[in-house]
């Protein structure tokens, strides 16, 4: 299949909601299959690649830090900009400005840019198609 | 023809409005456009037992595609024999490639 541009937008915050698991599951397979990839994070979705993040022992199940292996979203997000790049396309990944400033989430990980909902609009007349990924 | 792409997230016993989405799948394809509705999530729950049994055969005579991401099913302990036979467990690579085909892509 020819490479596309894809856009999704997301909302959700990390850590809470399974539609984070599965916005990530989409854009893997999007990169994985050598797309090219816009998301929009805003609301709490800018927190996704926050680069802060930090895993932590679980002293309910008695795991130490290496045992819990906490799972984290910028990790991920990480994995994501590089698996795109090996596959030949990119992941252009764009927090929402006034969502970053409100949330205090200004340290993203490298490669993240910052914006605004006119990124969302141009991601969206520069692409093949779109999924809007919102909270109910 | 038009074709759709549906993906229902919300699980059919918490949210009455995933009905709605059923509805709607019905409506489109009755209209002449293709139409396939992939549960993800929760929504795979719904697959299960009789609750439903008779809405989902409803859409599915009308036309409707019927699919359910395996990985969700699997995390729910959801074998293959205890959905319809008419839903297809799938990758989420189909909504990709669905996408990438030019489809109108719904999240619901």
């Amino acid at each position: 299949m020819p490479k596309k541009t894809l856009t999704f937008a997301l909302m959700d915050p990390p850590f809470e909601n399974e539609r984070t698991t599965t916005a990530l599951r989409l854009i893997e397979a999007a990169c994985r299959k050598g797309h090219n990839v816009n998301v929009f994070a805003y609301e709490g979705a800018v927190f996704m690649p926050f680069a802060h993040q930090k895993q932590h022992a679980n002293s309910v199940k008695g795991t130490d830090l290496e045992n819990e292996n906490h799972p984290l979203t910028r990790i991920w997000v990480a994995e994501l900009q590089q698996l795109a790049a090996d596959k030949g396309g990119r992941l252009d990944w764009v927090n929402c400005g006034l969502c970053v400033d409100e949330r205090g989430a200004n340290d993203a990980i490298t490669g993240i840019r910052r914006g605004s909902p006119a990124d969302l609009v141009q991601f969206i007349e520069g692409s093949d198609n779109s999924l809007v990924i919102a909270t109910r | 023809m038009t074709s759709y792409v549906i993906v229902e997230s919300q699980d059919l016993y918490e949210a009455s409005n995933a009905k709605s989405t059923l509805e709607l799948c019905k409506n489109l394809a009755s209209s002449g456009s293709n139409v396939e509705i992939v549960f993800v999530q929760n929504a795979v729950l719904g697959l299960r037992g009789r609750e439903f049994a008779g809405l989902l055969a409803e859409t599915a005579k009308s036309g409707v595609k019927f699919h359910a991401d395996l990985i969700s099913l699997q995390a729910r302990g959801i074998r293959g024999d205890e959905i319809p036979g008419f839903v297809v467990p799938i990758s989420l690579d189909l909504v990709i490639d669905a996408m990438a085909d030019g489809k109108k892509m719904i999240w619901h």
